[in-house]
């Protein structure tokens, strides 16, 4: 999996590649620094995908970490899956 | 030649009223029961001093315990998961995910048709509700 990210604004971070226990490859992305009411956007190549039939089958696992910077502080783990459909 | 100062029961000369005043000076200033009277108020203001330390420490304590609870509540990391969101194609997919009052997604992507195996783009848009700090985004490809 190769990360070529897309970043608006733009500041640096760090991007790790990995693969775990179970053979999922994973990409993590690092921002240092993350505005109030920002949108940031992140672009990923998957290389390689595998293919059934022409079609692309992907699950994307999506986890999202962050963490508020009031007083207390509050952490946030956002997870998502999406799943392409096989034709 | 010397005033005689009248003192009920005393007749004495004015040389002798600074000897006499220092003598009173000595005197108790109440009598024993004038005496209970003050100790008692004091033993009231104390006691009432105490309740109201009392009542300020329960106040506190109070308060200093809904703060503990509600810094405790906020402190605890909040998961959500969604699965299975709605993507039509595969060749060009892509959804919207709402974290309510966290956070939006939006998936977008494209995979080129191949026979055996194929370069996909993927973005993910992630628009914050809240300000938040460490941001750490994860993308995981399950094979």
């Amino acid at each position: 999996m190769a990360v070529g990210s897309g970043l608006n604004p733009g500041p640096k971070m760090q991007v790790a590649e990995g693969e775990d226990s179970s053979g999922l490859k994973y990409a993590t992305v690092y921002p240092t620094f993350v505005a109030a009411g920002a949108t940031w956007v992140f672009d990923f190549v998957v290389l390689n995908a595998p293919t059934v039939n022409g079609t692309a089958q992907l699950s994307i696992m999506l986890d999202i970490q962050a963490s508020n910077t009031g007083f207390i502080g509050h952490g946030y783990d956002l997870q998502a899956t999406v799943q392409l459909p096989a034709i | 030649m010397h005033e005689l100062v009248y003192d009920p029961g005393v007749w004495r000369f004015p040389q002798d009223e600074r000897i006499y005043q220092m003598r009173n000076a000595y005197r108790r200033p109440a009598s024993e029961k004038q005496l209970g009277w003050v100790f008692n108020l004091n033993s009231k203001r104390g006691a009432l001093r105490g309740r109201w330390r009392l009542a300020t420490a329960l106040v506190a304590a109070v308060l200093a315990t809904g703060l503990a609870v509600a810094a405790y509540a906020q402190s605890q990391d909040t998961t959500i998961t969604m699965t299975s969101p709605k993507v039509e194609n595969a060749l060009q997919y892509g959804t919207d995910l709402n974290f309510p009052g966290v956070a939006d997604l939006s998936v977008r992507g494209s995979c080129p048709p191949a026979n055996y195996s194929t370069t996909c783009d993927l973005m993910v848009i992630v628009a914050f509700d809240p300000p938040v700090s460490n941001l750490a985004t994860k993308s995981m490809r399950k094979s």
